[in-house]
């Protein structure tokens, strides 16, 4: 079912991490995929992935849910993994077969790329479950407003971001009841071959395209009769405020970075 | 054949914050021919419910009997959808084809019925909704809301279903749309389908059913006739139900001295019941 679908799902909740300003929570995330690119070894993923689960505990997100979110990438993490398990260069070659060859090189490239995508994804799941899509634009928003001096449009593209966001469930369970509806009428989106699927998916898009033309077209004439007329002079209901606990994150955060670093520098893999 | 229900009970997005019991153990029968009407307050679990008697939803336990089969083991889907047709809240977004008369044809042509076989059901399914052979040939975006959802009917009329739900099919409508939607109904019913009706009015239900059951927090809360259903004005109130506008007025002239009976609850009863207590005094 699509409603199995984490990830960009916001897992309500007042833990340390959910109360977090924004702008440090993506700011944060960001520190931290470097942090991923940056480890050479496992001694450094194993210290992320650790890290990690702190954070996911600290958020009182069940691990069950995190991991869930994972399935989707799965297929890509594998086409990765055997990818580079076959194209990985080296000359320590464990076993061959024709042209086929994997070296022990491939082996470590191969694992490595693998355990980078997954704390990846869990990463930025840990800032998406626990950030409420307004938030995230509202930070996005924020942190970008520097460069509008230079004709960078912060306000126009968060604005387009978040009501994006906004309409994913939408659409989804818009999805959901059309579907329902057809499948009441005896359409069969489950058998066939690619073409006949691909044919039997019309009734399903056509509606659904119907309904977003409609929809956007009503959210316009709804921003339209608020006045609305761009992010210039706009005020906030909830301004956002960096708090003590927001140095405090920033701090636990360059200690892990300065981690990596040390463990790179020393060479302990 | 009856429609049955046994100890069905639905639980939404189960392990998750989100989990809802949306369903409770509801056991139901509903006998051919009836003209049932479902009502409830907001998030009873009426949609839910009805989504399982033709197994567009599985129930989380219990089953639903369509015929003696246990439609969850086994049986062809699109032989369920042919005997129970259900037809969704607002359908007239599910229109998707060319021409009203392709759209109406989606359903029959999906059962592998010839195409003669399909124009004769596609012309009664659209004569019994009502609509005039000059918006047959029309785009189905061209009608009116009204039309569009009577358009959206007849695509599960043409399927021939012996029992017809239908998920609040008078909603957003206009009076006029609505007496028309009544009068649709009626010529369905009277065609000789099982009809189960969910409504958020009372006054429609309270007009066109037989049978009446009451829904509260995923159980069935009450369930008789129109009359036994709608003298229960105390138990309805407290599950933020209202009652049928002559109800109301039964009600009211009860408490300033008169005595008409609890189990009147349609103008004409209320009118016959007025004038004999006037001719009394
Ligand atoms: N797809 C879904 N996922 C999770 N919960 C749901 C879903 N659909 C319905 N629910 C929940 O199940 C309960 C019953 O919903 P249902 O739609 O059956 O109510 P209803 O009686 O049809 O209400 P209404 O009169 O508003 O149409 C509600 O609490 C609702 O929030
Ligand atoms: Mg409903």
């Amino acid at each position: 079912m699509l409603s199995n679908i984490t990830i960009g799902q916001y897992f309500p909740g007042t833990s340390f991490i959910h109360r977090l300003d924004p702008r440090t929570k993506i700011l944060l995330t960001v520190m931290l995929i470097v942090c991923i690119f940056v480890s050479k070894g496992f001694m450094g993923f194993a210290l992320i992935a650790l890290f990690m689960l702190f954070c996911a505990k600290l958020s009182r997100i069940s691990l069950k849910f995190i991991i869930r979110g994972l399935k989707p990438i799965a297929f890509i993490v594998s086409f990765t993994f055997i990818l580079n398990l076959f194209l990985g260069a080296g000359t320590d070659v464990i076993w061959e077969w024709g042209v086929l060859s994997i070296t022990k090189q491939g082996v470590r490239n191969a694992v490595y790329m693998a355990v980078r995508l997954v704390l990846l994804v869990t990463g930025t799941q840990l800032l998406t479950l626990t950030t409420s899509p307004i938030a995230l634009t509202d930070g996005l928003e924020r942190l970008f407003s520097p460069f509008k001096k230079i004709g960078f449009p912060a306000h126009e593209l968060a604005m387009m971001m978040s009501i994006a966001l906004r309409f994913i469930p939408t659409l989804i369970e818009e999805t959901e009841k059309i579907t329902k509806a057809q499948k009441a009428r005896g359409a069969d989106f489950e058998s066939g071959n690619l073409l006949k699927r691909a044919k039997a998916m019309l009734p399903l898009l056509i509606p659904l395209f119907v309904g977003s033309f409609r929809r956007a077209d009503d959210l316009a004439m709804a921003m339209e009769a608020r006045c609305y007329r761009g992010g210039n002079g706009r005020t906030k209901m909830n301004p956002l405020t960096f708090a003590k606990i927001d140095l405090i994150a920033a701090g636990v955060f360059t200690a892990l970075f300065a981690a990596i670093i040390v463990l790179n520098i020393f060479g302990i893999f | 054949m009856p429609i049955q229900v046994e100890h069905l009970t639905h639980v939404y997005a189960p392990g998750t914050p989100f989990e809802t019991k949306a369903l409770d153990d509801i056991n139901l029968t509903i006998e051919d021919g009836e003209f049932v009407g479902l009502i409830g307050h907001t998030g009873s679990g009426k949609s839910t419910l009805i989504q399982h008697l033709n197994a567009i939803m599985k129930p989380t336990s219990g089953r639903v009997l369509v015929d003696g089969e246990d439609i969850s083991q086994g049986v062809k889907k699109s032989d369920i959808r042919k005997k129970v047709g259900l037809v969704f809240q607002y359908p007239e977004y599910q229109l998707f084809e060319e021409t009203v008369e392709k759209d109406v044809a989606f359903g029959p042509k999906n059962l592998g019925l010839s195409e003669d076989e399909i124009a004769v059901r596609v012309k009664e399914a659209l004569e019994m909704a009502g609509l005039e052979e000059e918006q047959w040939k029309k785009s189905p975006f061209e009608l009116s809301g009204g039309q569009k959802r009577r358009a959206a009917i007849a695509g599960v009329l043409a399927m021939k279903p012996k029992t017809l739900i239908l998920d609040e099919p008078a909603a957003g409508l206009d009076p006029k749309g609505r007496s028309e939607m009544r009068r649709m109904i009626r010529s369905i019913r009277a065609s000789g389908a099982t009809i189960l009706m969910v409504s958020h009015s009372m006054d429609d239900v309270a007009r066109m059913c037989e049978r009446i059951i009451v829904m509260n927090h995923g159980k069935i809360a009450l369930d008789g006739r129109p009359d036994e259903v709608f003298s229960e004005g105390e138990k309805l109130h407290e599950m933020h139900l209202g009652l049928p506008a002559a109800a109301v007025l039964r009600d009211r002239l009860n408490t300033r001295g008169f005595q008409i009976p609890a189990n009147v609850y349609t103008i004409e009863q209320l009118k016959e019941e007025i004038l004999k207590a006037l001719k009394k005094e």
